[in-house]
């Protein structure tokens, strides 16, 4: 790019723009003239010159935020496979299309990737040539002055009685002093002249937020890849989790190449876990005591764990999601002997104060299977509409609403553990229980609410590649912040030997923030004559102050 | 500690006022723009400077003092000038609000979008005030003022809730960083929407005025190229913040969910902003793409913002649905 300027035949007013575009350096792509090969090479080299212009560029940047959108308004797998279900279930005839299009899992579509792909690509190819050219610049001398300084958009000339050679070590050091590369030459015909450029920050640190960029996306695809996530649940004082897929709530989510081999030992008991709500039912802390072991036979130690105060177990995490009540059943036979004694962890609906369903399984043990349909209500109250409802999410008049179904279970078949189905099963009774009391079955067996507990929900995590990507974040932030407010701007001083004296010409050229340049620019061109001898009474009319440097109108670059 | 109800009631009378006084402002700035120029219609002609052309554009250009271009004025000067004296004490009520309001409530005042739409609305006329005392961009006080008296609007009517304690999804130190990054550059961003408007009017103006006299006439509103450099410099320091509120929040989710980014809605539409705005950037730089191209970008921006900030929570069941209304 500055070679254009190295060539002083050829300073024309054409050049000095071509020193204006080349100045601004994150504009325009960088286009290196390549011979031409006949063929199919050569349409590989314009496809690949086409992706790494910044017109491709920008349009793969509004696909990929359009291509988001979907993401946004339909439901999700990756975060809500169940809406996504309830989604098939309401819109029948138009949830397989939309499958098939990928839109309840579009950050994980093929089109997405392709998108994310081609990005980085075109990412790569932008970076290269200009990483390579900044690296070149950077050690490169700045460029020579263009011929004519009176068409570069700041421009002074002033007369000394200082010679040419005290002119060009004047600004040489006055703009070392300023921390300014400065360069000096002589040109062929004898003309001293000093080039100087700073700003230099600027490329380095737009180069700095791309390549963090890239670094980015590697960081998220390995993490996607080596990463893994489940929810399991632990009654207070109850069986204590241990870290095996079997133990998970469903099976854990996990990258393309980890399985249930990496997962890392390690037990967790639940002591006690406390609820506080404010007297508006607001929710105000959530504390989980645990008692947790790295792996059986290790010391076995205690913790709490908080919303927003995760568990760290070598490497993974365990979050505290959730919670819920888990009422005990006692079931017995007709002779009284103990059939089934567990706590039953119940689903809290949504926005309803942990007015809780669930199902008790009972598969063994009697002549016949049974399953139990159970509303847990905290705190008991009926609503103007007859039907009752959670006044609080604490346990203070807790209720069950049960339906007890007798028959076939039908275990065989996969199913939730909140869920069973009835089809097998007849309903043997239902009613109101209150704790301490019995459900009655036909032949003499009973169902006892015993005691109730709270369960809390947890999140295992393991997420290889974010400590990579936070570097990569705040590599990336410096980089963005130094390409958008440094400014990269140049200043070129020529010294002409003339009759009595020198003539000190003064050119400058910034693409951004020009208005702060151009005083920048008077300050330096003042103190460059404030350092010389001041010009002998000549019959000429005075030359133009420094002071005053000649200026185009300042919107005319870019801010 | 339970609620201060004095001061919660102080606090709202206090956006009360600010809402009133916003408003008059903003009347008296759209006086000043529609009448303002009246006075000096036969403008002279500006030295033209088109896109590019810059080998057209006389090299020993004299430098052009403020004061010489200061333009005539007329009663509706006056007005605006009235303008900004009831926007500052609007600002002076507006900070009182949102002070009372997290003493009120024993917390940061931004728990919930009633809170947060204040906020904003404070940063927007902040930024707007700051912007003020270096330039002189008077013309923006109607386009700044009309968003932010629908957003108190909107936030005292539809989103007004009482003080109270933050969910414990929210009761955390990142609340101090995420959230406050995230308001001030919408906030910024808000100025910067305010500019691009005014820039395709003043663009298309110029341009229309080009074509039949042959000559951009000066008037007292700004240059398109100085409105467009206005919302450049916003949204180029709005930006960054934005990225350090999104990544701040990819920490913050990380803490408390044990992934940093998951394609919540929330998380979708603030990625969808910052490559809308990412593009902005990019544009303005780009040949082709630069002046009312880039414009559109920049309003598109600050769509998605809204749609991050408002639609998402109203419509969008999400994670961060607990911020509820």
């Amino acid at each position: 790019m500055s070679e254009l300027t190295a060539k002083d035949d050829m300073a024309t007013a054409t050049e000095s723009l071509s020193t204006a575009e080349s100045v601004s350096g994150d504009v325009d792509e960088v286009v290196v003239d390549r011979p031409r090969k006949p063929g199919l090479p050569a349409l590989l080299l314009q496809g690949w010159r086409q992706l790494t212009t910044m017109r491709t560029a920008l349009l793969l940047l509004f696909l990929l935020a359009l291509a988001a959108i979907p993401g946004s308004l339909f439901p999700q797998r990756g975060t809500n496979s169940a809406r996504v279900n309830q989604y098939y279930d309401d819109h029948a005839a138009v949830a397989p299309w939309l499958d098939r299009l990928g839109m309840f899992d579009v950050f994980g579509s093929t089109w997405f990737y392709t998108l994310y792909a081609l990005l980085g690509v075109s990412l790569v190819g932008c970076l290269v040539p200009r990483l390579r050219l900044h690296a070149r610049a950077s050690v490169a001398r700045p460029p020579a002055p263009p011929r004519r300084f009176d068409r570069l958009p700041l421009s002074t000339t002033f007369r000394t009685t200082s010679s040419a050679d005290d002119v060009a070590s004047a600004a040489h050091g006055l703009l070392r002093g300023k921390q300014w590369r400065s360069d000096r030459r002589t040109a062929p015909d004898g003309v001293l002249s000093v080039a100087a450029e700073k700003g230099y920050l600027r490329e380095t640190g737009n180069l700095l937020f791309h390549v963090s960029l890239l670094v980015l996306l590697a960081a998220v695809a390995v993490g996607a890849l080596l990463g893994y996530s489940g929810i399991f649940s632990v009654v207070e004082g109850g069986r204590p989790f241990t870290n095996t897929v079997a133990a998970y709530d469903g099976e854990p989510t996990f990258g393309q190449w980890v399985d249930g081999s990496t997962l890392k030992p390690f037990t967790l008991k639940l002591d006690d876990f406390r609820a506080v709500y404010l007297p508006n039912t607001q929710p105000k802390s959530f504390d989980a005591d645990v008692t947790w072991a790295p792996g059986a036979g290790a010391p076995e130690r205690r913790r709490g764990i908080r919303v927003n105060h995760p568990l760290a177990v070598g490497g993974a995490k365990v979050y505290l999601l959730g919670s819920g009540f888990a009422p005990r059943f006692v079931v017995r036979d007709k002779t009284g002997r103990v059939v089934s004694d567990d706590f039953v962890r119940l689903l809290p609906q949504k926005n309803a104060n942990q007015y809780s369903i669930g199902v008790l399984k009972v598969p063994g043990g009697l002549p016949y299977d049974v399953g139990m349909r159970a509303v847990f209500v905290p705190t008991f109250a009926m609503g103007a509409d007859g039907f009752p409802y959670s006044s609080s999410p604490e346990a203070k008049a807790p209720v069950i609403l049960y339906r007890v179904f007798t028959g076939d279970l039908g275990l065989t078949r996969a199913q939730s553990v909140f869920d069973f189905d009835e089809r097998g099963m007849t309903v043997a009774g239902e009613g109101v229980l209150v704790p301490g009391k019995s459900v009655s079955l036909p032949d003499g067996a009973s169902i006892a609410w015993e005691d109730t507990r709270e369960y809390a929900v947890f999140q295992t995590t393991r997420n290889p590649g974010t400590r990579t990507a936070f570097v990569a974040c705040v590599l990336g932030l410096l980089g963005l912040i130094a390409s958008l407010f440094v400014r990269r701007r140049r200043i070129w001083v020529s010294a002409t030997a003339a009759s009595g004296g020198t003539v000190v010409e003064v050119g400058g050229l910034a693409r951004h923030d020009a208005e702060r340049f151009s005083a920048e620019f008077a300050a330096i061109a003042g103190e460059l004559s404030g350092r010389l001898a001041p010009p002998a009474p000549a019959p000429a009319p005075a030359p133009a102050p420094a002071q005053q440097p000649t200026a185009a109108e300042p919107s005319a670059g870019e801010s | 500690m339970p609620v201060d109800i004095g001061l919660e009631q102080l606090s709202d009378n206090l956006l009360f006022a600010t809402v009133i006084c916003y408003a008059i402002a903003m009347v008296g700035y759209a006086a000043e723009f529609a009448f303002g120029h009246r006075a000096n219609i036969a403008g002279r002609a500006l030295p033209r400077i088109a896109g590019g052309a810059v080998d057209s554009v006389p090299a020993t250009l004299a430098p052009v003092s403020r004061s010489a271009r200061r333009t005539p004025e007329n009663w509706a000067t006056g007005v605006g000038r009235a303008a900004v004296a009831i926007t500052v004490l609007g600002w002076v009520l507006h900070d009182g609000s949102v002070v009372t309001r997290g003493l009120a409530a024993h917390r940061v005042p931004w728990g919930n979008m009633y809170e947060y739409s204040s906020v904003i609305c404070l940063v927007a006329v902040s930024a707007y005030l700051w912007l003020l005392t270096r330039e002189p961009v008077r013309y923006l006080g109607a386009l700044v003022m009309a968003p932010v008296v629908l957003g108190l609007g909107l936030a005292g009517t539809v989103l007004k809730v009482r003080a109270g304690p933050l969910v414990p999804a929210l009761d955390s130190y990142w609340i101090k960083i995420h959230t406050t990054a995230v308001m001030g550059a919408s906030g910024i961003f808000m100025v910067a929407f305010a500019a691009s408007l005014l820039y395709l009017a003043r663009e298309s103006a110029e341009r229309r005025q080009l074509e039949r006299d042959g000559v951009a006439r000066e008037s007292w509103l700004p240059s398109a190229a100085s409105v467009d450099r206005v919302a450049y410099r916003m949204i180029a320091f709005g930006f960054p913040v934005w990225t350090f509120g999104v990544v701040a929040g990819a920490v913050w989710a990380e803490a408390a969910w044990g992934r940093y980014w998951g394609w919540d809605p929330k998380e979708t539409w603030a990625f969808i902003t910052w490559v809308v705005y990412a593009g902005y950037l990019h544009a303005r730089s780009t040949a082709g793409w630069k002046g009312r191209k880039a414009a559109y970008i920049g309003i598109a921006g600050f769509v998605s913002l809204l749609i991050t900030f408002y639609a998402v929570n109203l419509w969008i069941t999400g994670l961060h649905s607990y911020a509820g209304v």
